[in-house]
């Protein structure tokens, strides 16, 4: 049998881009690129919510971009294009926030989330939602976040659900998701053309955006 | 598809992520696409979000030189006021030039041959030189005898 060629091995190792090249893709992004960092940042501002702790998408681009800067991380050009590493780092700090969130809620800078859940009790003292939450069990107040949280999310849901009713594809992709699947799987399950598939994920995107951005105030 | 029980939590950062995935890796055209349909102006998105970019670009640069600045200043003052104490003496300090010169001939003539013997020199010349060789990291390695 024959042997399978084996590439050649690269003749340089990869190195991390240059404050000059980085200074460089920042001049040339077009406007697709820049379309896709800043809808790219919308998303994982609408996605992580209350633990982006007020900082908008436009802290998160600054954000990401100062840590390819000192090197907390690095763009290999030879690789990946300036826009995708941008975006990885984007998602990357989204989700930092988030984790950063759920481990501290009871820092000051989250106080705005205790205001907006405080709540006043029968003897009309101010209850907050964050009392007692350094207990390791899930308490009471934990509970009520938990349980808060799940209840705006369970209107937003219904809301997405409610505006695509007569939008038998939305509905397919939307039921898809919510069921763990991703868009390939949904597509071949449900004999779905990409022109289909593209098309619907714009009408989703259009109203999902236009329903976060109301919720956030927008 | 009915699949197990979701909390309505990961339902909708599901939907999010996927939606995330479509812009990360969808064709660019079709983001424009949506941006005109959403009223929004690609134009101005580029230029904001690029004047954006290049503002934390800019601010970086001048955070590092700031800092760089600042290491230099603190190694000059730490050679000048910390590493080394000179001898309190006018015929220490001279005696300390002495050795360097002895034990580094060659330094002979950025000192004393500009038209002058080492005599000629004042107690200031000697002081302001011997903080210079400190500074050059000379003095380290000349043996410097003990003052009186």
């Amino acid at each position: 049998m024959k042997a399978k060629p084996t590439p050649p091995p690269p003749t340089r190792k990869s190195q991390p881009a240059t404050r000059g090249e980085i200074d460089q893709a920042i001049k040339t992004l077009t406007h697709e690129d820049t379309e896709r960092i800043e809808q790219a940042a919308l998303n994982r501002i609408d996605r992580i919510r209350r633990a982006a702790n007020r900082r908008s998408h436009e802290d998160l681009i600054q954000e990401a971009l100062t840590r390819i800067l000192d090197g907390t991380r690095h763009w290999y050009k030879d690789r990946v294009s300036f826009t995708k590493c941008l975006i990885g780092a984007i998602w990357s700090i989204a989700s930092e926030w988030a984790g950063h969130r759920e481990r501290n809620k009871e820092l000051p800078e989250y106080a705005w989330l205790e205001s907006d859940l405080s709540r006043t009790d029968e003897e009309g003292k101010t209850v907050s939602p964050f009392d007692g939450l350094q207990e390791p069990a899930l308490n009471a107040e934990e509970e009520l976040i938990h349980v808060e949280r799940e209840a705006e999310n369970k209107a937003l849901v219904e809301k997405i659900e409610a505006a695509f009713a007569h939008d038998e594809k939305a509905s397919i992709l939307l039921m898809g998701f919510q069921d763990g699947m991703d868009g390939p799987t949904i597509r071949a399950e449900f004999g779905m053309s990409e022109k289909e598939f593209r098309t619907t994920m714009r009408r989703i995107q259009r109203g999902v955006r236009k329903m976060m951005g109301q919720h956030h105030g927008r | 598809m009915a699949g197990k029980s979701r909390s309505h939590t990961e339902r909708l950062a599901r939907i999010l992520d996927n939606l995330g995935e479509h812009i990360r890796n969808g064709p660019g055209d079709e983001l424009l696409e949506t941006a005109r349909e959403e009223g929004r102006d690609p134009a101005e998105v580029n230029a904001r979000i690029k004047g954006l970019l290049r503002s934390v670009f800019k601010s970086y640069q001048q955070k590092t030189l700031a800092d760089a600045k600042q290491g230099y200043q603190r190694e000059l003052a730490s050679i000048f006021e910390g590493h080394f104490h000179l001898p309190k003496t006018a015929d220490g300090r001279r005696n300390w030039f002495q050795a360097v010169l002895i034990q580094a001939p060659q330094l002979q003539p950025a000192f004393t041959l500009q038209n002058r013997e080492l005599s000629d020199l004042s107690d200031e010349d000697i002081e302001a030189h011997l903080k210079k060789l400190a500074q050059l990291g000379v003095l380290n390695a000349i043996r410097l005898p003990e003052e009186e």
